[in-house]
């Protein structure tokens, strides 16, 4: 008998997002089911404007949606209060963005412990710290580390507190290639030691080869929904 | 040029309301130093058109009793162009209606005009001469009770009761501010009445005689040397010293007043300034910081570093053009209301309104110079980097550990946060706590006044004057006089006074003041020392600390007593000790003493008196009808009427003084916060996405503001005390020294002030803070 599919962490049914008013309405999505499964590493991707930024930030509670339904562990995110969204944030979903967004003014391990205090049962920051490799350079400033070494700060940073979900929109898309790489090893490693389900939003088309599953974007639309024969280690993904 | 107006004119929109804010401060100082300006401009050329129209005369002489024809020697004295003697008389007056005590100062007025010192009619006519029963009325003392022409008023001259008619209301330059012997304005209990002058001197006994002279002195005159002369010419007379027009009662009053207006206009409006200057320099630093890109790219298209310096001072002198004008109109209309304030306590025939052309010229200069010396450094440092090295973000800022760091105990990441930004720019926060102390000192300070003023009252009337009631005598008594008054229905208990009016010289100066002859044991008259707690009389001659500053003796010197009474005999007296008293300059001895000391047989001045519980009015009648009674005075009345013109003046002044300090609270807390909102936005916003509430992020957003208000609070309420005894000090001390008090609840309602401004901006902030946009401040690139 064949595994039972993994139930979706999160669910959305029917999304669609639009913005401004009357003629100059731009619909960013257009009536999107997706399942995030649990455990799994999904990369969302798409070009510019097709959508898959506004899909990730509706998943993890940034953004709602002007209609359509999200579901977290069968409990419907939508209609939900900014106090509710706030609480899913801190409870259950990591960030890793673009440009890092570390507060300069705390170190690599403050910047760590920041998310530490207002979670429940965070994981030591030196451990967190440790997983991205960045040990060594915890009593530094972002101003003294390069982009990669910063993205990998923000990354121990959005998995100190044990978050089931890691929602990552275009993390090596400040980066070049080889340090690319290297976050995306990290997130690879936090997957694979902490089980967390991971979504990763990017243009960059070979970045789907360590994917379990590749969700393609198109004019607010999913335009394909596909499960890799075989996941690439991430240290193997080049562009 | 027009787009870039265009653009000036957004930023200003979109930067409104802390440009706002930062108008209101310039505004404020503005306004603050235009009603100062304008006041005294005002105040001063109506004095200067009356005193000129008047004739108000450069030397005054009191003295007992002089045959006119001594006039004639007087103006034959080299320097004196003029000279008038006229018959001036304090008695007792009844007005219906009225059960308080009133005295008057009748004064003689010649027919015509043109004379010195010369009565100016303000409603109905002047005395026809020969009428003796018509008189006209200072114009305050008038319709404070209420008296107009066709009223009539009782009085008590020489003994005699004399029912009088008004005839008119008026003024003379010499009395502008008619003084009770409080010392402040009394219309209630004290008004001037003048007299036709033949009548008066008729009535009073002066029939050829004269009490009271003025003279106008030539242009050039060696005035000190014309008062010796006169001094000496009028010794025989009963002469009290002659007085220079400046150190005379009412014409001292109005120069101080103009004077401290134009202390005040020097004073508050750097104050405001200078936080204007602070706080467009912080906007200014930000909009050139997050336009740095805007800034490169108008240079790559050929825009000069001077117009775009231009452009930025542009936002600066729009601020302050719009505080310039708003500070113009509202000091006009502050000046106005002055005005109106004083012209209840100033008596000029034309109060003119005077805000001069310079003024308004100098009050704009002020604001540009506001405006562009808190903000060309900075945008001269913007404008001048290249284009190509401001197309790239700036330099990320060094940051390093602070003093929490090297604490022993973990201190929460939020806290470090806020800690190191504080620390990265320690100046920023130097000024804010600056401000905000300068807003704490500018409440508080007004309630120094009032605290201090009601303390001087209770000093006044509770510790150093006991009695109940106490009768001035119109000539000296024998000192049975105390113990008829003791024996009154209702009298408790009365003692006297000796008043000896003197001039007394140490080596190299002199005074004309009085010695009091205390009775030894006296219960109803307390005398103070430095920390104002009750002292015994001391043995020999005590003087007041300042008389003695002023005379630069100290205990132990000699002084040379001329009495101006009497013998007139010129005495040598050790000064024994010196007395805090807090109303104007006296001597004080025992009774005995001076008696022996004048060779007379003791007499009494002053009855003091102690009535029976509920008796008071039983007692007054009584005393009123003792031989020689001038007038009853209740001190509890006198408590009254000052408390009452000091809560006039007190209260509103508090007012306005609480309305600044909340504007620049508002402007620092505002700015500043909204600043570290547009400054933090991204790292706010992040946190959000982290999971942080609203509370806790508008926690971090205000910390540092609290920080501010909490270093500025502290010293503001040491500055508050500071800069109350600052405008304390401008009172005349030879009229009034003043305790610097506070009461607790006034440094409460100072930080209460200035919290509850700084809590009302930073909630308006707080709002701002949660309609951050998540997504959009995550799409950019810091």
């Amino acid at each position: 008998m064949p595994d039972p599919a993994p139930a979706p962490v999160i669910a959305a049914r029917a999304l669609t997002k639009t913005y401004g008013m009357g003629d100059a309405t731009v619909s960013a999505l257009r009536g999107i089911d997706f399942d995030l499964l649990r455990g799994e590493v999904v990369v969302l991707l798409g070009p510019s404007g097709s959508g898959k930024s506004t899909l990730l930030n509706i998943l993890g509670g940034l953004d709602v949606p002007t209609s359509g339904a999200v579901s977290y562990a069968g409990a419907l995110l939508s209609p939900a209060t900014e106090d509710t969204l706030t609480r899913f944030r801190r409870e259950h979903i990591g960030f890793v963005f673009q440009f890092y967004n570390l507060i300069p003014s705390l170190t690599a391990a403050e910047n760590v412990e920041l998310v530490a205090d207002i979670s429940r049962s965070p994981m030591p920051v030196g451990t967190a710290l440790d997983l991205v490799g960045l040990g060594p350079r915890r009593g530094h400033f972002p101003s003294e580390m390069s982009g990669g070494e910063q993205q990998r700060v923000a990354i121990a940073r959005a998995i100190v507190k044990r978050p089931e979900i890691l929602l990552c929109d275009e993390p090596t898309g400040a980066l070049d290639a080889a340090t690319g790489r290297l976050v995306l090893e990290v997130l690879e490693r936090v997957h694979r030691d902490l089980a967390t389900t991971v979504a990763l939003v990017t243009h960059n088309a070979p970045i789907a080869a360590m994917a379990d599953r590749v969700v393609t974007l198109k004019d607010g639309s999913i335009a394909s929904d596909v499960r890799n024969a075989v996941r690439r280690p991430a240290s193997e993904v080049t562009w | 040029m027009r787009a870039l107006r265009k653009k000036l004119l957004r930023d200003l929109w979109r930067l409104r309301v802390p440009c706002l804010t930062i108008a209101l401060l310039v505004g404020s100082g503005i306004a603050s130093f235009v009603t100062a300006v304008a006041s005294a401009a005002s105040m001063k050329a109506s004095r200067d058109a009356f005193y000129a129209e008047g004739r108000i005369g450069d030397v005054f002489a009191q003295l007992v009793r002089a045959p006119r024809s001594l006039l004639e020697r007087v103006r034959e004295l080299p320097g004196v162009a003029a000279v008038e003697g006229r018959v001036i008389d304090d008695c007792r007056v009844v007005v219906e209606g009225g059960s308080e005590p009133v005295v008057a100062r009748f004064v003689s007025a010649p027919p015509g005009e043109g004379h010195l010192d010369t009565l100016t009619i303000l409603r109905g006519r002047r005395p026809l001469p020969g009428s003796p029963d018509e008189v006209v009325l200072s114009e305050v003392f008038a319709s404070t009770w209420g008296l107009e022409p066709g009223s009539r008023l009782g009085a008590v001259v020489e003994g005699r009761a004399l029912s009088l008619r008004v005839v008119g209301t008026g003024v003379s330059p010499v009395y502008v501010f008619p003084m009770g012997r409080t010392g402040l304005s009394d219309p209630r209990h004290f008004g001037i009445v003048w007299m036709d002058d033949g009548s008066l001197a008729k009535g009073a006994g002066y029939d050829g005689a004269f009490d009271d002279l003025v003279a106008e002195l030539e242009p050039g005159a060696d005035r000190r040397e014309v008062m010796r002369r006169v001094d000496d010419l009028l010794e025989p007379y009963g002469g009290l010293g002659a007085v220079a027009r400046e150190d005379a009662p009412s014409p001292h009053v109005v120069d101080q007043k103009i004077q401290g207006m134009v202390r005040l206009s020097r004073t508050l409006p750097a104050i405001f300034l200078g936080v204007a200057a602070f706080l467009l320099n912080v906007l200014l630093v930000r909009l050139v910081t997050t336009q740095r890109e805007q800034t490169a790219t108008l240079k790559a298209l050929g825009y000069g570093t001077g117009e775009l310096v231009m452009h930025y001072l542009g936002f600066a002198t729009a601020i302050c053009a719009a505080g310039a004008v708003l500070g113009v109109g509202l000091g006009a209309l502050g000046a106005r209301a002055m005005v109106a304030l004083y012209a209840r306590y100033f008596v000029f025939p034309v109060f003119v309104f005077r805000m001069e052309a310079w003024a308004v010229g100098v009050a704009t200069l002020l604001a540009f110079a506001a405006g562009l010396g808190g903000t060309l450094r900075a945008v001269l440092r913007a404008v001048s980097i290249p284009a190509a090295e401001a197309m790239r973000p700036p330099a990320p800022a060094s940051q390093h550990r602070t003093f929490l760091d090297r604490l022993p105990v973990r201190v929460p990441a939020v806290v470090r946060m806020v800690a190191r930004d504080i620390e990265r720019r320690p100046g920023r926060l130097l000024l804010s706590s600056a401000s905000i102390a300068l807003a704490t000192g500018i409440v508080l300070a007004g309630s120094a006044l009032g605290d201090s003023m009601e303390e001087v009252l209770r000093l006044q009337f509770e510790v150093s004057r006991r009695e109940d009631v106490s009768v001035t005598l119109v000539h000296a008594r024998p000192w049975r006089a105390v113990r008829e008054a003791a024996h009154l229905p209702g009298v408790l208990a009365a003692e006297g006074l000796r008043v000896v009016p003197v001039r007394l010289r140490s080596a190299t100066r002199e005074r004309t003041s009085a010695i009091l002859g205390l009775p030894e044991a006296m219960r109803l008259r307390h005398l103070l020392d430095a920390e104002r707690h009750e002292i015994p009389l001391p043995a020999g001659l005590s003087l007041s600390r300042i008389l003695a500053e002023r005379l630069a003796v100290h205990p132990g010197d000699r002084l040379e007593v001329e009495v101006l009474e009497g013998e007139r005999q010129r005495l040598e007296i050790p000064v024994s000790g010196l007395v805090d008293d807090l109303f104007g300059m006296s001597g004080y001895m025992d009774a005995t003493t001076v008696s022996r000391m004048l060779g007379e047989a003791p007499q009494v001045d002053q009855i003091l008196v102690q009535a029976s519980p509920g008796a008071l009015d039983v007692a007054e009648l009584g005393l009123d009808r003792l031989p020689m009674t001038g007038y009853v005075s209740r001190p509890e009345l006198e408590r009254g009427l000052l408390h009452a013109e000091i809560a006039d003046v007190f209260t509103s002044m508090s007012v306005v003084l609480a309305l600044f300090a909340a504007v620049i609270a508002v402007g620092v807390v505002y700015n500043n916060a909204r600043i570290a909102l547009e400054t933090r936005s991204r790292d706010l916003a992040t946190m959000r996405i982290l999971g942080f509430t609203r509370a806790e992020l508008a926690a971090v957003l205000l910390g540092e503001q609290s920080v501010q208000i909490v270093l500025g609070v502290l010293p503001g309420l040491a500055l508050g005390r500071a800069l109350g005894q600052l405008w304390l000090s401008t009172i005349d001390p030879e009229m009034l020294r003043v305790p610097t008090i506070l009461h607790p609840s006034s440094y409460a309602a100072a930080a209460c002030v200035v919290g509850a401004a700084a809590v009302v901006s930073a909630l308006i902030v707080r709002r701002r803070s949660d309609r951050l946009d998540l997504v959009s401040v995550l799409k950019a690139r810091d």
